[in-house]
């Protein structure tokens, strides 16, 4: 297939997700009322443990609101629900075997798939972004010598997440009742990650353990990108360590791709 | 009470039935859902793992400070125990049904509930249960005796099982108040979002939030009294008047309910006539 034809074949996948997403247009108002929610709720934490003072663990005072808002659009950015539930449902029922038939590249399909329904998201987070820094609380929120380092870090995020998802949608060929790996994912990756809280509050002990797993990638490393509290060199160091991660993940995702398939021909019929 | 046989009975006798026919219920939902074993040791991890971030965030908080607006270390871990607990009955008993409320409108079984000779209300948010909050109630008591064992805290238990029920009361008061709006919207998908996103917001003592929060949480929608407040009662940080107010949320909270759900039935016009 030509890169043309491959382009124009999953960027419609991608606008026919995009358009079955915003049938539920609802689903967004939810989404900014959940964030509105979430930034009130960690604020008073936060107030709580600063009390008076400019700095706490390393993230001084007035970067805090900035912290609380990142942290959201980090999270719900990269997040995937819906998709690996669906996913794992095809596997389970058998309708997969489509992708077995049709000339269709798996990945490719699930990367579409998943990008589409997020572009609303994203547009979203971007206007809160907007919103948010014209009031005095919020005016360290992503300045612009932030942006770039912040997209590249985020973009990397995201190609980790999703093959981190996408890893547990192949462990659907063998375990059933895969998707509770996707949810325990997102409940914990704000607090693993250092998104909810910074990574530096945690207990010195688990964050040496975390160090060893992708979390901190997928939360500290943006977030520290986007308020500019990453030391000189830092940013290419754990970029380099995040496409190490990708790489292996395509390599274990490609290995259990093709035994899945075998296991899952087994099932025939 | 919306149909004839349970205008017929005493209160205390429609009680005693409904308990007795809901004892089958939930065992009924118990057998169907723990025929899905693996589902149900995947969600004990998800429970772990939620109550592992929820901890993990005060354990954070607590490592540069000793206290948080009035809550030392203990006392906010039996706070988290209680939350949990009450969060876990909420998961089993009210959640399931909440969710399932808006299909019962719109697909016209709510007419043979209101058949049935039974408290139509208990029908339409007691009759399904998930097993699987019994995870997130056996996790906050554990939590609990933890750190009792642990920790010098002083707790009334008695004020604790009794505010702690008016706390349960007044959540499954206010999530059918907000469900029940569905009578005038039909969809209830969102006004259970609505619902749970204010709900999360007692998820921290009320007294962490700003004043005009506070306020919020204490009148208009009140979070405060789902865990914050009985909890400050059993260990004795409140006292006084503050015995009285739980009452009366959770009377007007029952009144509140009853007087919407009336109104919702006398407008709802049955989907299969």
């Amino acid at each position: 297939m030509s890169l043309r034809a491959y382009l124009r074949a999953y960027g419609q996948v991608l606008r026919n997700a995009l358009a079955t997403d915003m049938e539920y247009r609802t689903s967004y108002m939810i989404l900014v009322f959940s964030s509105a929610v979430t930034i009130i709720m960690e604020l008073a934490l936060f107030r709580q443990v600063y009390d008076g003072r400019s700095e706490v663990g390393g993230l001084a005072v007035e970067l805090v609101p900035s912290f609380v808002v990142l942290g959201i659009l980090i999270r719900s950015g990269s997040a995937l629900w819906g998709l690996v539930y669906e996913a794992i449902d095809q596997i389970r029922d058998g309708s997969f075997r489509r992708f077995l038939l049709q000339p269709i590249h798996y990945p490719s399909y699930f990367w579409a798939q998943a990008i589409g329904p997020k572009l609303p998201t994203w547009t979203l987070g971007l206007i809160l972004v907007l919103v948010l820094k014209q009031f005095p609380d919020f005016r360290n929120l992503l300045p612009l010598g932030h942006l770039a380092p912040f997209l590249g870090a985020l973009a990397l995020t995201f190609f980790l997440m999703w093959q981190l998802y996408l890893m547990i949608v192949y462990l659907g060929f063998w375990i059933e009742e895969a998707q509770f790996l996707s949810t325990a994912i997102n409940v914990g990756v704000g607090v693993f990650s250092g998104s909810l809280v910074p990574l530096a509050w945690l207990p010195p002990g688990l964050v040496t353990f975390l160090k060893f797993t992708p979390f901190p990638l997928v939360g500290d490393f943006p977030m520290r990108a986007a308020l500019g509290t990453l030391a000189a060199g830092e940013w290419k160091q754990l970029a380099i360590q995040s496409i190490a991660w990708i790489a292996a993940m395509c390599v274990i995702n490609g290995v259990l791709k093709a035994r899945g398939l075998k296991t899952y021909e087994a099932f025939g019929g | 009470m919306d149909n004839a046989a349970a205008i017929r009975e005493t209160p205390l006798q429609s009680i005693v039935r409904c308990v007795a026919l809901w004892g089958a219920l939930v065992r009924n939902s118990f057998v169907r859902q723990l025929e899905f074993r693996a589902d149900f040791a995947g969600r004990i991890v998800v429970e772990f793992v939620w109550l592992a971030s929820q901890l993990l965030t005060f354990v954070a908080a607590y490592r540069f400070t000793d206290n948080l607006a009035g809550w030392n270390r203990a006392e906010m871990g039996f706070f988290l125990g209680s939350l949990i607990t009450i969060d876990g009955l909420y998961t089993i008993f009210l959640y399931p049904n909440q969710n399932k409320f808006g299909s019962l409108l719109r697909n016209g079984q709510l007419d043979f509930y209101l058949l049935y000779p039974l408290p139509t209300v208990f029908l339409a948010f007691f009759r399904f249960v998930n097993v699987h909050g019994v995870i997130n109630v056996a996790l906050g008591v554990a939590l609990l005796v933890w750190q009792l064992s642990t920790a010098t805290l002083s707790v009334n238990w008695i004020l604790w099982g009794i505010y702690m029920l008016l706390g349960t009361l007044t959540v499954a008061c206010v999530g059918i108040f907000v469900t029940t709006l569905g009578f005038w919207t039909t969809q209830t998908t969102n006004l259970v979002w609505f619902f749970f996103e204010l709900y999360r917001l007692g998820f921290r003592p009320e007294n962490f939030y700003r004043p005009w929060m506070r306020r919020f949480l204490l009148s208009v929608f009140p979070a405060a009294f789902f865990f914050s407040i009985p909890a400050q009662i059993s260990l004795g940080k409140l006292g006084g008047a503050w015995l009285l107010y739980p009452w009366l949320v959770a009377g007007a909270c029952v009144a509140l309910v009853a007087i919407l759900w009336k109104r919702g039935i006398q407008r709802y016009e049955g989907a299969l006539s």
